[in-house]
């Protein structure tokens, strides 16, 4: 047989490219429209999806001041200490839920998957107050507990579907090796689970820096504003003062460090999705 | 280096499964023991047991003359190499063997002397730097081993090791294992569910249904003299073949009848019977090796009344040997002749047993009825 006839061309089909074109303005026009209007004169009414008639870069260098630097320093602290308290608390309990034996371990796994169901704000009025009574209204600490937890039944149950794919062999063999619990845990699990790692917590810093629900309840003060809290009292004043550019701004330098972050990290959470896909 | 004792152990699970059941065996220093079974027969149990990675019911473990049953893995000086390696997966085949150590805190210096003397016993110098993912198999496996070493253990455990191999590499790596144990001179636990690993690399052999010991002793006396009926087919390949028979006395002569064959059995084997009165005229199970069956015609003329017509339904021709897959009166039997044997299938042929080597076992109890 010819072996040139048996070979196919392979080719993308042209209509892909037109549904990849449209996904993609999809995606980027709200982008769009947020840098178009930021870099506006606040007198620039056209239409949003006409570039602006002059270049406004100081709609930036205003909003860059004393309020915007701390409120980026609030979202950092509580971004930075609900990954670590997530993943740590999230990895060791699934650790544990995964190789115990014990019967309640395995109730305590559904009770988990169960708790990832309940949406957090329902339980809004229940949690305001409690945290008014561990006095932890206006706290940067009460969000980051609160955040933890809200995203502690998900990171756990995503932990435990790759602890179930390490054979309890890596376990027993540290253990004869003179390793305790935690030390196998720390050098032996921990590092197997490096993808799921950087994937949820890629997911959790973004999920604290957009949080916008907690905050807007338990953090009152201005002092303790988060970049979202921010962005939104910007808007609010652009309503009634009318500078809708600046409050663009706002919005777009208040989101550019998680975008930043999500263009470094995108590549570990396609692998961490492959990977719990192929385990 | 150490001894290794265990009295009375049992181990339950929750939910009362009984997974071993009053084990009793006392382990030599320096000895290589294989424990052989059939799949859930509680070898595997035991084995972890001694490693302290199961909880002991009942019973008492000794490492040396110290009790071990509360003693945590790390102190009981051990080292385990399992069936599917247990290799760290993120750390290179050096930190692999050095990790357990580094937790004991040995001196870098003697970490790196005894990783490379072991990297060397086992020729995978080579692959220091590699992980266990750019390795093979075998060398995977050695790797194991070489973990096992650098701990310079009193007793080394082994679970199944070479099952994870294919068929020419477990033969290879075997005989590595033996080599080892010769070399390293130190007391080995073997675990495995074949037959031909237990009988080349043990020095003695203990053989489990179960969760209980069905026969303890060293190969050849486990292939020469099984204590019952299962040791009898566990032990050996292909396995011994189990007729039924009627032992019948005639004047001085005993004969061990089928329906329609008569085989006299020699006065010394009758010797061995520990209680020979109380069989004749009962039905006994006799048990015949393959070997032991021979259709040469010099063996056929000289063994006239030890010799039974079988039909022929397969002929596996192996090369250095053929299998012949017959029936003897009605029982499927398997024959390991000479190779140049003219026997075909479909032919009814005249085959001679060697009943200097015949087995009897009790029908009921399946013990066997024969002295040593």
């Amino acid at each position: 047989m010819d072996i040139k006839k048996k070979k196919k061309k392979i080719t993308t089909p042209i209509w892909r490219y037109f549904i990849f074109i449209a996904l993609i303005i999809v995606y980027i026009l709200p982008m769009y429209v947020l840098i178009n209007m930021s870099l506006r004169e606040v007198t620039d009414i056209r239409s949003r999806l006409y570039p602006p008639i002059e270049i406004k870069w100081d709609n930036y260098s205003e909003v860059l001041n004393k309020s915007f630097f701390n409120s980026l320093k609030n979202s950092a602290f509580i971004m930075v200490w609900t990954v670590i308290v997530e993943i740590l608390f999230g990895s060791m309990a699934a650790y544990g839920l995964v190789r115990s034996k014990s019967k309640v371990a395995e109730r305590f796994a559904s009770i988990n998957l169960g708790i990832m169901m309940i949406p957090g704000l329902a339980l809004l009025v229940g949690t305001y107050s409690l945290m008014v009574r561990v006095n932890l209204v206006n706290s940067l600490w009460g969000i980051i507990f609160l955040s933890a937890a809200g995203g502690l039944p998900a990171t756990t149950f995503m932990y435990m579907n790759y602890i179930k794919s390490i054979p309890i062999a890596l376990d027993e063999a540290a253990v004869i090796d003179g390793a305790s619990v935690f030390r196998t845990y720390i050098s032996i699990i921990m590092p197997q689970l490096k993808a799921v790692t950087v994937t949820r917590m890629i997911m959790t810093a973004i999920g604290s820096w957009n949080n916008y629900l907690m905050p807007v309840f338990l953090l009152q003060k201005k002092s303790k504003h988060t970049i979202i809290l921010l962005i939104k009292s910007a808007f609010d004043s652009a309503g009634s003062v009318g500078n809708l550019p600046q409050a663009a701004a706002t919005c777009a330098l208040g989101l550019l460090p998680i975008i930043i972050l999500y263009i470094f990290a995108q590549r570990y959470i396609i692998e961490g999705q492959i990977d719990s896909a192929v385990k | 280096m150490a001894s290794v004792t265990m009295k009375n152990i049992y181990k339950v699970y929750d939910g009362g499964v009984t997974a071993v059941s009053d084990f009793n065996l006392d382990i030599e220093d320096k000895e290589f023991i294989v424990l052989v079974g059939p799949s859930g027969c509680g070898k595997s149990t035991t084995l972890r047991m001694v490693a302290g990675l199961e909880e002991i019911t009942e019973g008492e473990l000794y490492i040396g003359d110290k009790l071990m049953n509360d003693v945590a893995p790390k102190d009981r000086d051990i080292a385990m190499v399992f069936q599917n390696y247990a290799l760290y997966p993120h750390m290179t085949v050096y930190d692999n063997m050095a990790f357990g150590l580094k937790l004991r805190k040995t001196p870098k210096a003697e970490i790196d002397r005894r990783v490379k003397e072991a990297a060397k016993i086992l020729d995978i110098e080579h692959l220091l730097n590699r992980k266990p993912k750019a390795l093979s198999g075998g060398q995977r496996q050695r790797v194991a081993l070489g973990r096992a070493i650098v701990r310079e253990p009193k007793v080394f455990l082994m679970d199944e090791p070479l099952s994870n191999l294919d068929a020419k590499l477990r033969v290879q790596m075997r005989t590595e294992i033996t080599k080892l144990h010769n070399r390293l001179q130190t007391t080995f636990i073997y675990v495995t569910h074949d037959q031909t690993e237990a009988m080349t690399m043990g020095s003695r052999i203990v053989v489990m249904k179960d969760g209980f010991i069905q026969q303890v002793d060293s190969p050849q006396e486990l292939y020469d003299h099984p204590v019952n009926l299962f040791v009898a087919g566990f032990i050996g390949s292909p396995q011994m073949n189990f007729i039924p028979v009627k032992l019948v006395k005639e004047g001085d002569d005993v004969f061990a009848m089928t329906q329609n064959e008569k085989i006299k059995i020699p006065e010394g084997k009758v010797r061995k019977f520990k209680d020979f009165g109380a069989y004749v005229g009962q039905e006994v199970i006799m048990g015949i090796r393959p070997e032991d069956f021979h259709d040469e015609e010099i063996f056929i003329q000289n063994a006239q009344d030890s010799t039974v017509k079988a039909y022929i339904d397969v002929v596996e021709l192996l090369g250095s040997e053929t299998f012949l897959y017959m029936n003897i009166d009605g029982v499927n039997c398997i024959a390991k002749v000479d190779p140049r044997s003219t026997a075909r299938a479909g032919d009814t042929i005249k085959i001679a047993l060697d009943t200097n080597r015949l087995h009897f076992f009790d029908k009921e109890t399946e013990e066997t009825l024969l002295t040593r």
